[in-house]
């Protein structure tokens, strides 16, 4: 028996044990937004002033460089508001001039907790990862750049140092859903992200938890003498008119919610804004970069018309 | 806990070294050796399955107490029997009512057995299906139950011991813990091959022994059962998925190429978990019975009933079509005992007409073979003795695999309806240029390959009992170099767990 388990360890597992390893190492050398953003906010969180946080609502939808001061978008594709909190809260000491935070809450983001166990779940991995987070910390899944296999085109090209994964620009926006790239049917996304963004149940508890994490945040907001503005990014007509009326109903009176009890927040809700135009959308719930331009213009407006001073 | 995650690849080294080095070496001397590496089996076994769910755990816990109940009972009225003999010199009322008694166990041992699975996994397809022909609503009737993982292997399992007992054809066992082992052995527990007590008990009741041999093959044989999951199944599963998912849109050659990949990944999928099962069972010093032997390289659908998953198919002649009279009864009552075997065994997949008209499709095609007497035809390997097959073997075992094609697309499907969708999509052949198209993508070449590669592999190595029994070959390096390249394969082909098809029976 000794010699099957000298022999299946030594030709066998160290070997491929060390190959994993080594794979782990150079896919996690790759960049990516994850990375990138950490880092950019580890070395820059003091001189923020406005910062924006959110899902891809939020990340396609707010480019900080139109922004009159400095600003950076910490947004990333499915961040819920549980992730917000942590980036927010792992960066706020830190953040001596934040003025502004820029807290966008889509039609769902009060009732899900977390990318965890639904098809994107695959994401929660880079927070472990590049930011550090330890909401995982025992979990394999979500916290090995490998568990998703070993891609070795991506190892190679890691290893040839030809691989960037970064879809952001140098202050957090994600530049690549523009006009010339949107599909032909990209009206037909509004019913079937409506549905995917529509609870079949609402759990009172994932809300309360969310509604505590966005207190937490407007708090320390308080703290800092911060405003806070809770966004509600426009959407498509196509994608309004499947929604759950309820489900609506309630995000809303949560966030009017946050006005009524705190001074320093208000909320500025976009959905069904006429403002924006069938071409400043790229699909039924996001913008494009001309959309986005608009929306930024409109963030700046209303951080104006707050009396913020932003020099 | 499933045999392609990392849960898996730590638990079974730290299974192995436990049952071999604590509860075989160091407590060797005790008396309650084997019964403490029994209990150890039970024990990791039970961590196994409840790694997805230990609420059913109590499931099997009682079914192996109910069988087991049974087999002792059945042997106190044995015993009173004897005595009868001994003492009352054969009364025959008295050893006919012991019989009864022994009839009645057994069959109240199938009964709850039947009933659990029944409540499970049938009830509420019935119940829909009985208020859908009268038009009653189904509101509150229904159980909407979860269906536990494996229940249909290991009652069949249970069952088998119980029967066996019955037929005397095994000796019933006091040892408890031996024979919950044998229930949830966990390398078998969850989808086969669903073993017999005849063949797996009597190993769980003696001391086993490592062997470096095959150990070394069991090892061999979990890696080419994780190729063909993890490399040809999960990647033909993509295109599949896809075509069957957009099936009213695809062109008819297209979805009979996805129906082919079906018919690669089942196979991939569910042969690949029995090698990797039985390659697991090996490194613990148990041997299950084998469940596939190249199924897709079979001269006639009977053939082909003889390959694929062997352990269903002797169970229900075993314990149903021979009991009902097997062929040597009339040509009528072969008929019903064929269909009779085939649905049970389609229904027995799960409850959903697609399944039926499974078994009821094969039932049609095994029919002739039977009735004409050529059912036992093709016994030997093809090809024997010769590398390649003739040209008329060649179309047999090609007609028989499209045979299989059109079953697996009835299987497939999540209704009956879909299934005529789909085959009436075929029918309309229009451009190839499409299924061409979508066939030779670039990232479609390497699951190809892939499919060539098992084939080839499997085709060569036709009489071994898996794709790697290569210990023939006496250059440790090139041994090495296929390990590392299918390790390699695997790794590279390793995503996100899938999980495996026959865990849904």
């Amino acid at each position: 028996m000794k010699r099957f388990i000298i022999r299946t360890v030594l030709l066998i597992i160290v070997p491929l044990l060390l190959g994993i390893v080594l794979c782990e190492y150079y896919l996690r050398k790759i960049p990516n937004d994850y990375s990138y953003k950490n880092e950019w906010l580890s070395n820059n969180a003091g001189s923020i002033r406005v910062l924006n946080l959110g899902s891809s609502h939020a990340f396609f939808g707010i480019e900080p460089s139109l922004f009159s001061c400095k600003s950076f978008n910490a947004a990333h594709v499915s961040q819920s508001i549980k992730y917000d909190h942590f980036i927010f809260s792992k960066f706020v000491n830190e953040m001596d001039s934040l003025e502004v935070l820029v807290l966008p809450v889509s039609y769902g983001s009060f009732f899900g907790f977390g990318p965890e166990n639904g098809i994107e779940d695959w994401r929660v991995k880079y927070y472990s990862i590049y930011y550090g987070c330890k909401y995982h910390r025992f979990e394999p899944k979500y916290n090995l750049e490998v568990y998703n296999g070993l891609q070795f085109d991506k190892v190679w090209n890691s290893i040839l140092c030809k691989a960037d994964h970064r879809t952001c620009n140098e202050l957090g926006f994600g530049a690549t859903y523009k006009l010339e790239n949107r599909s032909e049917d990209w009206k037909e996304s509004g019913a079937t992200a409506a549905k995917r963004h529509t609870m079949a149940k609402i759990d009172s508890s994932i809300m309360e938890k969310n509604i505590r994490l966005v207190g937490e945040m407007v708090d320390k907001c308080v703290e800092k003498k911060a405003q806070v503005i809770i966004l509600t990014t426009p959407t498509f007509h196509t994608y309004r008119e499947n929604l759950n009326r309820e489900q609506l109903k309630l995000m809303e009176d949560c966030c009017n919610s946050f006005v009524e009890q705190y001074d320093n927040v208000c909320y500025l809700n976009l959905l069904a804004d006429d403002r924006f135009l069938p071409d400043d959308f790229f699909d039924a719930d996001h913008l494009n970069e001309f959309g986005a331009a608009k929306l930024t213009k409109i963030l700046q407006q209303t951080i104006d018309s707050l009396g913020i001073l932003l020099n | 806990m499933l045999f392609n995650s990392i849960q898996f690849a730590l638990f079974l080294p730290i299974v192995f070294l436990l049952y071999w080095f604590v509860f075989d070496r160091f407590i060797s001397k005790s008396k309650w050796q084997l019964r403490l590496q029994n209990a150890f089996v039970v024990l990791a076994s039970y961590v196994f399955y409840g790694w997805w769910d230990w609420r059913f755990l109590l499931l099997i816990a009682f079914t192996s107490f109910c069988s087991w109940g049974s087999g002792m009972l059945m042997q106190r009225v044995e015993n009173q029997q004897i005595d009868s003999n001994l003492t009352g010199g054969g009364k025959s009322l008295e050893i006919n009512k012991l019989q009864r008694h022994k009839k009645l166990i057994t069959t109240a041992n199938i009964v709850l057995n039947l009933l659990i699975l029944a409540i499970f996994k049938y009830y509420d397809f019935f119940v829909t299906e009985f208020a859908q022909l009268f038009h009653i609503s189904t509101d509150g009737l229904l159980l909407k139950v979860i269906l536990p993982i494996g229940i249909s292997f290991y009652t069949f399992q249970a069952l088998s011991y119980s029967i066996d007992v019955y037929r005397g054809k095994i000796e019933p066992t006091k040892d408890i813990v031996a024979f919950f082992a044998f229930i949830s052995f966990f390398p078998q527990l969850v989808a086969g091959p669903i073993e017999r007590a005849t063949n797996l008990l009597p190993q769980f009741l003696k001391k086993r022994e490592f062997k470096y041999d095959t150990a070394v093959d069991g090892m061999r044989q979990i890696l080419w059962g994780l190729f063909k999951k993890i490399v040809v199944a999960d990647n033909c599963a993509v295109y599949v998925d896809q075509v069957f998912s957009t099936y009213t849109e695809q062109t008819g050659s297209t979805l009979l190429l996805a129906a082919i990949f079906f018919t690669f990944q089942i196979y991939g999928d569910f042969s690949g978990y029995s090698d990797t099962a039985i390659g697991t069972a090996k490194l613990f010093g148990i041997k299950l019975m084998r469940n596939f032997n190249v199924p897709y390289f079979s001269r006639d659908i009977a053939e082909f009933w003889r390959r694929w998953h062997i352990s269903l198919t002797t169970w229900f002649r075993d314990y149903v079509y021979i009991p009902l009279g097997g062929s040597r009864v009339s040509k009528a009552k072969v008929v019903r005992n064929t269909f009779v075997i085939f649905l049970l065994s389609g229904f027995w997949h799960g409850a959903n007409w697609t399944f039926i008209a499974w078994g009821a499709y094969h039932a049609i095609l095994f029919l002739p073979l039977i009735l004409t007497g050529k059912n036992r035809k093709y016994t030997n390997q093809i090809a024997e003795g010769r590398l390649l097959p003739k040209l008329k073997e060649t179309g047999q075992m090609l007609l028989t695999f499209f045979l299989a094609v059109f079953g697996w697309i009835i299987f497939r499907a999540p209704g009956m309806p879909t299934v005529l969708h789909y085959l009436q999509g075929m029918c309309q052949f229009g451009t190839l240029r499409a299924s061409y198209r979508f066939f030779t993508l670039p990232e479609m070449w390497p699951t190809n390959l892939f499919v060539v590669i098992m084939l080839v592999v499997e085709w060569l190595l036709r009489r071994k009992l898996h794709g790697l029994e290569i210990s023939k070959i006496r250059n440790g390096w090139l041994r090495f170099a296929i390990y590392y390249a299918i390790i390699l394969l695997i790794l590279g082909s390793w995503g996100q767990e899938q999980t495996f098809i026959y865990f849904q029976f």
